[in-house]
C-alpha cells in the first residue's frame, strides 16, 4: 500500500526540483484580452509554457521552467497581441531586484510564489536556509532566524488569496520543535498533507499545540525526527490529528470507512417519511460506528468535539431467572467506576467527573472498558433501533437496544495496571469473576449533528445491563413479509431491516392475547382500536388496488381496514406504503393525512399505485 | 446549563412517572403538538395522540421504578436528554417488566416539555 505514496513522494520531489529552478516573468500591454487568452497565445506562439499566471498591477506575472526559457521569452518582445505590443521582463533570479527594507516583503512574496505549485496546491518551504534566493538576498542574515522568517511568510501567505494550499513541505529546516511554525495552523486550518521530515523534533509536548487544529490532515510525514522512535508515536499522532490516514507512508486508518462514517447524508424532513431518509443513513452510521467500536474505537475520537459528551450507566439489577438466557451472575467491575447513574450515585463530584467531555476524556474512558463484539450485521433480530429527528439543531437522535460480547480486557487494564492486576488476582484468588467477560445487554443513544460537511456526535449515553434475551425477539415479524419483496434501495444490513422504518423489527401490532408471560403492554395498535375478535374474512370492501397480503388483512379489524382503504384511495399510495402511513400515524386518520401532505414531495414514485 | 440538568432530569422523571402511575390521562400537559412518542415500534405525534395511546395501554394499575438515570445537556439551547432504565410493575404481576426510555426535554419559558419520548421494553418476566 506504500507504492502509491512513494510515487507521490517522487512526484513531489520532481515538482520541488522544478519549483526551485523556475523563473518568474512579467508581461506588459496584455490588457485587451483575458489572462487565459494571453497564456494560450504565448504557448501557441512561443512554445514556452508560462504557469501560475496572475495579474499583479499592470503585469501578468507567471513562471517559466528555467532561466533559458525566460531568456528566450525576452526575444519575443514587441510581438503583437490583441492590438498591442507585448513586453516581457524577468522578475526573479536576476539578482537585479532593488535592495532595501521595503523590498523584503516583495522578496518574500516572490519567494512564496516561486515555492508554490498551483496544480498540486503545494507550498514547498523545505530547506529554507539553502534557498539560493534567500541566501543571496541576505534574508537569512537580516532576519537572522527562521523563527521570524516563518511567521512573516505565513502572514504574507494569508494575504494572498491565490495561494490555495493543501500541502506544506517543511522538511530539512533543522526544526527542534514547532514553536517557530505554530502559525501554520491558523494560516492553513484545512491542510491535508504536511511534511516535517528530516528535522530534529523530539517531543510530543511541542506538537500538542496543534491538537484539534488540523482537522482535515490526512497525511503526515515525519521520518528522520527523533520523535518517531518513541513507542507512543503512532497513537499520539492519531490522537492529535483525528483524520490522519497516512503516517510516514504507512496507512494508519481505513480511509474508506472513515469517510463513510464522517459523511452520512443529513437530509431531514418532518414526520413519517423522514424515516425514508434517516433510516438507512442512521443504520449505516450505527453499523460503521460499532464496527470501529469493536475493532479500534480510538479511531472514533474524531467524531467528538471538545464539547461532546459521553457517559455510561450500569443497570446491575439481575433479571428474573424466568427470563430466557439471562445472566444471573453479571459482573460490572470494569464499568462501575465510571457509572454515572444519578439515581444511585450521590456524590456531585462523581456525577460531574463521570460525564466525559471532549475526545481526550473519552479516549481514557474508551480504553478503560472491555473490548467488545456487536452482532448488528449477523444477528439483526437481536437489535432494535429508533431514529427521531432533532430539527432544532438539524440533527437526529438514534437509540439502539441490543447486546454485545465482551471479548477482551480493557486496554488500560492490560497496559498500565499489570502489577495491580496481579496482586488483585493473588489476593482474591477465585474472586476474579468480578471482571468476568460475558455478554451484556445495552441501550445506547447518540445525538448526531451535521458539522462542516460531515457529522459529529454531540451526546452519547450508554446503559449496560446484564445480558437477557430481548423481549421483542420472540414476536413474529409478519409485516416484514409484506415489505421484503419490494425493490427498495437495499439497506446495508440484513433484509430484515425495513428502510422505511429505522426500527430493526417492523413488528406487527401484536395480538392482544399475548398475556401469558408475554407483553401486556403491547405496541402498535391498542386493544381499544383492535378488539379481540376472531380474524374472520373482512366485511369491509377494499379497493381492488389495495392488495394487502391475507395474513396482514387477517390481523386488522374492520376499522383499521376502513382507514387503510380510505387513505389508499385518497393518497394513491400502494398497499405497503398505505400500511406504513397508517401504522406510523397510530391509525389516526388526521395524523396520517397531515403526515402525508407534509412529506408528499419526498415519497418515492414506486410508493404509488401505478 | 447550570440550572443543573441533573436535578432537572431527576425532578422531571419523578414527576412524570408519578403522574403516569396515578393518572396517565393527565400527561398531556407535558407534550406539545410537535412532540413525538416512539412506543415500541409505533410512532405518534402530538399531545392528544400520545395521551390517547398511553391511556389505551392495557393495564389498570402501573408503577414505574427507576434503576438507572442519566442526563446530558443536548444542545446549548438548554434542552436535556434523559435516559432511564427501570422496572414496570403491572397490575397483579409478580415480576416486573424492564424498560428503557429516552426523553428529550425542551425548555419552554420556565418549564420543560417532552419533545421526544422513546420507549422500549427490554424483556418481560
Amino acid at each position: 500500500m506504500n507504492g502509491a505514496n512513494n510515487v507521490n513522494s517522487i512526484n513531489m520531489l520532481a515538482q520541488q526540483q522544478q519549483l526551485q529552478s523556475r523563473v518568474k516573468i512579467g508581461v506588459r500591454n496584455w490588457q485587451n484580452a483575458t489572462v487565459q487568452d494571453l497564456m494560450n497565445f504565448l504557448s501557441r506562439t512561443t512554445r514556452i509554457s508560462v504557469v501560475d499566471a496572475v495579474v499583479e498591477g499592470p503585469l501578468v506575472v507567471g513562471y517559466v521552467a528555467s532561466r533559458a526559457d525566460a531568456e528566450s521569452l525576452l526575444k519575443w518582445n514587441g510581438i503583437r497581441f490583441a492590438g498591442n505590443n507585448l513586453k516581457f521582463e524577468i522578475l526573479s533570479g536576476t539578482g537585479n531586484d532593488a535592495p532595501g527594507t521595503n523590498s523584503t516583503i516583495t522578496l518574500l512574496k516572490n519567494f512564496l510564489y516561486k515555492r508554490y505549485n498551483a496544480q498540486t496546491k503545494m507550498l514547498d518551504l523545505g530547506n529554507l536556509h539553502a534557498d539560493p534566493d534567500l541566501v543571496q538576498k541576505g534574508l537569512f542574515s537580516s532576519m537572522s532566524t527562521q523563527s521570524k522568517m516563518f511567521p512573516a511568510l505565513m502572514k504574507l501567505t494569508s494575504k494572498e488569496p491565490q495561494l490555495v494550499v493543501e500541502s506544506v513541505n517543511l522538511s530539512d529546516n533543522n526544526l527542534k520543535d514547532i514553536s517557530g511554525i505554530t502559525t501554520l495552523a491558523q494560516t492553513f486550518p484545512h491542510l491535508k498533507n504536511l511534511c516535517l521530515a528530516n528535522n530534529q523534533i523530539s517531543r510530543f509536548r511541542t506538537i500538542e499545540v496543534w491538537k484539534n487544529k488540523f482537522k482535515e490532515l490526512r497525511e503526515l510525514l515525519m521520518v528522520n525526527n527523533p520523535i518517531t522512535s518513541d513507542k507512543l508515536y503512532r497513537s499520539e499522532m492519531m490522537r492529535l490529528f483525528p483524520k490522519l490516514v497516512i503516517l510516514d507512508n504507512v496507512m494508519v486508518r481505513d480511509e474508506q470507512k472513515l469517510t463513510s462514517i464522517y459523511s452520512i447524508p443529513m437530509k431531514i424532513q418532518p414526520f413519517f417519511f423522514e424515516n425514508n431518509e434517516i433510516g438507512p443513513s442512521s443504520t449505516d452510521f450505527v453499523t460503521n460506528f460499532l464496527n470501529f467500536w469493536d475493532t479500534d474505537r480510538m479511531q472514533l475520537l474524531g467524531l467528538y468535539t471538545p464539547q461532546s459528551q459521553f457517559s455510561i450507566s450500569v443497570d446491575s439489577s439481575i433479571p428474573p431467572s424466568s427470563v430466557a438466557e439471562s445472566d444471573q451472575n453479571p459482573s460490572f467491575g470494569y464499568y462501575l467506576p465510571y457509572s454515572r447513574n444519578i439515581s444511585k450515585v450521590s456524590s456531585e463530584k462523581s456525577i460531574e467527573q463521570r460525564l466525559s467531555l471532549g475526545p481526550e476524556a473519552m479516549s481514557n474512558l474508551f480504553g478503560s472498558i472491555p473490548k467488545t463484539k456487536h452482532h448488528l450485521q449477523d444477528m439483526p433480530d437481536e437489535y432494535s433501533m429508533q431514529t427521531v429527528t432533532y430539527p432544532q439543531i438539524n440533527g437526529f437522535v438514534v437509540t439502539l437496544h441490543g447486546f454485545y460480547e465482551e471479548v477482551g480486557k480493557p486496554d488500560a487494564d492490560a497496559n498500565n495496571k499489570t502489577s495491580a492486576g496481579r496482586s488483585r488476582r493473588f489476593n482474591h484468588g477465585h474472586n476474579s469473576t468480578n471482571n468476568r467477560l460475558f455478554k451484556k445487554s445495552f441501550d445506547r443513544t447518540w445525538v448526531i449533528v451535521p458539522a462542516g460537511g460531515g457529522v459529529v456526535i454531540a451526546s452519547e449515553m450508554l446503559t449496560v445491563r446484564p445480558f437477557a434475551a430481548n423481549a421483542w425477539v420472540q414476536q413474529s415479524p409478519a409485516i416484514q413479509k409484506v415489505l421484503e419483496p419490494q425493490p427498495q434501495p437495499q439497506p446495508p444490513l440484513a433484509p430484515q431491516i425495513d428502510p422505511m422504518n429505522p426500527s430493526f423489527n417492523a413488528s406487527p401490532p401484536p395480538q392482544p392475547q399475548m398475556g401469558v408471560g408475554g407483553l401486556p403492554v403491547s405496541m402498535g395498535v391498542s386493544p381499544q382500536q383492535q378488539p379481540p375478535m376472531p380474524p374472520v374474512s373482512t366485511p369491509v370492501p377494499l379497493a381492488p388496488t389495495l392488495q394487502l397480503p391475507l395474513e396482514v388483512q387477517a390481523r386488522l379489524n374492520p376499522i383499521q381496514l376502513e382507514l387503510l382503504n380510505k387513505l389508499h384511495l385518497e393518497t394513491k399510495l400502494n398497499a405497503e406504503y398505505t400500511f406504513i402511513l397508517a401504522e406510523q400515524s397510530g391509525w389516526n386518520y388526521e395524523v396520517a393525512t397531515k403526515g402525508f401532505q407534509n412529506s408528499v414531495n419526498n415519497i418515492p414514485r414506486e410508493a404509488f399505485i401505478p | 446549563m447550570s440550572l443543573d440538568f441533573n436535578t432537572l432530569a431527576q425532578q422531571f422523571t419523578q414527576f412524570y412517572y408519578n403522574q403516569f402511575d396515578t393518572d396517565r390521562s393527565q400527561l398531556g400537559n407535558l407534550y406539545r403538538d410537535e412532540s413525538m412518542l416512539t412506543f415500541e415500534t409505533s410512532q405518534l405525534q402530538g399531545a392528544k395522540n400520545i395521551v390517547e395511546k398511553l391511556v389505551s395501554l392495557p393495564f389498570q394499575k402501573v408503577g414505574h421504578r427507576i434503576t438507572t438515570l442519566d442526563a446530558q445537556p443536548a444542545s446549548p439551547n438548554g434542552d436535556v436528554l434523559v435516559m432511564i432504565t427501570g422496572d414496570l410493575l403491572i397490575d397483579e404481576e409478580q415480576n416486573p417488566q424492564r424498560f428503557s426510555q429516552v426523553f428529550h426535554l425542551m425548555p419552554d419559558g420556565s418549564s420543560y416539555y417532552v419533545f421526544n419520548d422513546i420507549f422500549r421494553l427490554n424483556y418481560s418476566a
